[in-house]
């Protein structure tokens, strides 16, 4: 009696398992050990938890980071500028650190032609080894004993059975329109104006710089600049995502407008040195910056605005150089000084 | 390493029951040397600096148990002092030395600061089970064990981060037995069973009361009443699934390898009074402070008054041993109250069994709410809103901890209203929380009167399986626009 229940109960449990767990390893939805198989078409919805494996294990020669800034744009518009392979790979409320994790896996697997990086100013001033969004480790590391986690997840039901079914029916989205947020009527400048939260016009006293550079100096030293340097042979395109104009007014409302600025002086003296780096602000277009209906709200631009951002790329708009980054720093700081926010706001 | 944890089910579990038993086939001290070391290892893998704690802990009471042996008289006796000193020393400075400042504080105006002490987990269970050791010791001096045996004893994975607290002369006579040292089919089954209800009453229940009454407790000053009510209900329920689930893996896992640990819980939530409660909740708690404090200070021997001010002392320390605030504190008046109240109407009024559970139910979750809430001055917020909170619907908040896997997946996949499934998962887990802990039989209930057959191999299959599944999870971030 009682050896039979042994038997059976762990038996039981066992095969249960077991099987759980292959289903994952195989069809493997997140791509821990492999690019789909049997033909299947990649499901792709979960930067997080998907990202990782596919910087691992997909094909491509270029790689597309940033935050919710970057999940707009679509990999043929780069393929075609840059005559390039690439990938898109954006984490919302990015951190560095994440930027880190995906050229390592990139790096470690093949040689890279072109990294295009949107590099937000709060993925900066965040302390070193911080994330919004805590990061599922063990897809991330080389342990393969917490690979448990993955293969024995209640939660994986769900991705399973998208995979399954999205191939089943051939609606698999294709994986250039992963992540993709842009739908019509969300922008304008009237959808702009409903969300400010804050009070236009109110100065806070100016927060201590000191440590938001302290951070954006660990945070590149650490995360960015050792890959830039370790592959010379890879083409690193940074740009400063081209927020509307308000973002200074939240900055200014936050105390944080001095601190911005000095965070940005610190990025451009720490990467305008790396003879592979070609650097962008667009931050300062005013043209683009100060017209709300290219907006959503007061930092995400339109679909539109991302397609052009790959022309500016590709045409060397924005660039900064050695020569006039004192330029592109005075056109920011007098964009944040000395822009009229109200009238912006009153205008017709 | 939490027994509700893939490393301990999938890995150390396996390997110190296997590596047990085969140690065993060596000789009489191998089991139990291996059996210590995967002790020390468990623990030391919480915090490597709590080992020096543990084992400096273990020696001291080892030797002057050793000492008290060797004296006599006004000697012996001042070994017995200064071991119970000792380990209480031990006890105030990892656990209550801030709670001692910020008191300090309060009463003087003063700004001590607190002070980053380490605290060793299970301290307050191995410091009890080793002053019960040292009385034990000055009064029968034929106890006498090895370094090998005290030391397993002390430590022993199963009981040393959460209890039951384990008496010596409960565990060493098993450690010792020939018979206890061969594999048991029957002992094996039924720590299986055990050990599967209790990570099932962990991962699956527990854990879904946890996060509502996390919420419930965060926000006091926004429940409405049958938030509030809810709240209380969720964290009375949490508690218990957690604790007795953990005592259950904990006695399985002694089954597992040929010996009893006590059981620590029989039904608590049926009691028809606060002295029933403390007969079937925590019971080797109970058992310890009658036998250690209660009995000493001359139990019910020296009349009415005296009986019900040693009560008291036994609850005020037991609030005390709970934590290291004043609600636990308050907590544990509260229960001495409601145990000397029992004790001073026992059979002078008649009442219906319904009624005295009802009352008593009500007693035990109005207490829990002091246990749980962060001050007394919340706890007295919960017990307003419990009253003066106004109608008002359940917030999503407080149902949406419910929304557990797979039926998160579930709804998601058939595009099913979240907040509806979440509403109807809330109100079924705290119909079958209730059921399972008043009317369903107890893990020990089961144990004894099951037939091991194939519904319970099922049963202990599927609790198995959904308890290591649910114990990692996927979230989902859905263009939060950062």
């Amino acid at each position: 009696m009682y050896g039979k229940f042994i038997r059976r109960t762990l038996t039981a449990a066992v095969s249960v398992l077991l099987c759980w767990a292959l289903a994952v390893g195989v069809l493997d939805p997140f791509f821990h050990y492999h690019a789909p198989w049997f033909g299947l078409e990649p499901v792709v919805d979960n930067e997080r938890y998907q990202n990782p494996g596919m910087a691992e294990h997909f094909p491509y020669d270029s790689m597309i980071l940033g935050s919710s800034m970057t999940e707009n744009f679509r990999t043929g518009w780069f393929d075609e500028a840059f005559d390039c392979s690439s990938i898109k790979l954006p984490f919302s409320a990015a951190r560095t650190g994440a930027y880190d994790h995906m050229l390592k896996k990139g790096f470690a697997t093949r040689e890279l032609k072109n990294v295009f990086i949107g590099l937000d100013s709060d993925s900066l001033i965040e302390p070193y080894g911080t994330y919004m969004f805590p990061l599922p480790e063990y897809l991330y590391d080389s342990d393969p004993l917490n690979d448990v986690e993955y293969l024995l997840n209640f939660s994986m039901l769900e991705p399973l059975w998208n995979l399954i079914a999205q191939n089943a029916s051939g609606t698999a989205a294709p994986l250039e329109d992963a992540y993709v947020w842009d739908a019509p009527g969300i922008y304008g400048r009237e959808k702009v104006i409903s969300k400010i939260d804050w009070e236009i016009g109110k100065r806070a006293w100016q927060k201590d710089c000191s440590q938001y550079v302290d951070n954006c100096r660990e945070n590149l030293e650490k995360n960015l600049l050792p890959h830039i340097k370790a592959h010379p042979e890879t083409e690193f395109y940074i740009f400063f995502p081209p927020y509307s104009v308000l973002w200074w007014s939240r900055m200014e409302n936050t105390g944080e407008v001095d601190a911005r600025l000095a965070v940005a002086r610190e990025a451009l003296y720490l990467l305008l040195p790396c003879e592979n780096v070609r650097l962008y602000s667009l931050l300062d277009f005013e043209d683009v910056v100060c017209d709300l209906d290219n907006y959503k709200d007061y930092n995400h631009y339109s679909a539109e605005i991302s397609k052009k951002i790959v022309s500016w790329l590709q045409e060397g708009q924005g660039l900064v150089t050695w020569e006039n980054r004192n330029q592109v720093l005075e056109r920011l700081e007098r964009l944040a000084k000395e822009f009229d926010f109200q009238a912006l706001l009153e205008a017709p | 390493m939490f027994f509700n944890s893939y490393g301990f089910i999938l890995l150390f579990l396996p390997l110190a029951v296997a590596g047990y038993f085969l140690c065993n086939r060596l000789g009489t001290c191998w089991g139990k040397a291996f059996l210590f070391t995967m002790s020390l290892l468990f623990y030391g893998l919480f915090d490597w600096r709590y080992l020096p704690i543990l084992c400096g802990s273990i020696l001291l009471n080892f030797l002057l148990a050793a000492g008290m042996r060797k004296l006599s008289g006004k000697g012996k006796k001042g070994l017995l002092v200064l071991g119970i000193s000792a380990n209480v020393l031990v006890l105030l400075f990892f656990k209550y030395t801030n709670f001692f400042l910020r008191t300090a504080n309060s009463l003087f105006h003063t700004e001590l600061p607190s002070l980053h002490i380490l605290l060793p987990v299970g301290v307050s269970f191995f410091t009890f089970q080793q002053i019960a050791f040292l009385c034990d010791s000055f009064h029968d001096e034929s106890i006498s064990y090895s370094l090998l045996d005290y030391g397993l004893y002390a430590s022993f994975f199963p009981y040393i981060i959460s209890g039951p607290i384990v008496l010596h002369s409960q565990m060493i006579p098993q450690l010792r037995d020939p018979a206890r040292k061969r594999f048991s089919q029957e002992s094996f089954a039924k720590g299986l069973c055990s050990f599967s209800l209790g990570l099932g009453k962990k991962a699956l229940l527990a854990d879904a009361f946890g996060p509502a009454a996390d919420w419930a407790f965060s926000h006091v000053l926004d429940l409405n009443a049958p938030e509030a009510w809810l709240a209380m209900l969720a964290y009375t329920l949490q508690i218990y699934f957690d604790f007795s689930g953990y005592s259950d893996m904990a006695r399985g896992i002694g089954l597992m390898l040929n010996l009893d640990i006590p059981v620590n819980f029989n039904s608590p939530y049926r009691a028809l009074s606060v002295a029933d409660f403390w007969k079937r909740w925590h019971m080797t708690l109970t058992g310890f402070f009658t036998r250690y404090v209660y009995i000493p200070l001359g139990g019910n021997r020296k009349g009415s008054a005296r009986t019900y001010g040693n009560v008291m002392i036994v609850f005020l320390l037991s609030g005390f041993w709970h934590g290291a605030g004043w609600t636990f504190i308050l907590w544990g008046l509260l229960h001495g109250l409601g145990s000397v109240f029992c004790r001073a109407l026992q059979g002078k009024i008649k009442a219906p069994k319904f009624l005295k559970w009802l009352c008593t139910f009500l007693f035990i979750n109005g207490t829990w709410v002091l246990f749980r809430a962060g001050s007394v001055r919340d706890a007295l917020r919960v017990f307003k809103r419990l009253l003066l909170g106004g109608l008002g619907p359940v917030s999503g908040e407080f149902s949406k901890g419910f929304l557990i896997e797979p039926f998160t997946s579930i709804v998601h996949l058939l595009g099913l209203p979240e907040g509806w499934v979440a509403l109807a998962l809330t109100a079924l887990f705290f119909i079958f929380g209730l059921w399972a802990s008043i009317f369903w039989k107890n893990t020990q209930e089961r144990l004894e009167s099951s037939s091991f057959g194939g519904r319970l191999s099922a049963a202990c299959a599927l609790l198995l399986v959904c308890s290591l599944l649910s114990l990692s999870g996927v979230t989902s971030f859905i263009y939060v626009n950062f």
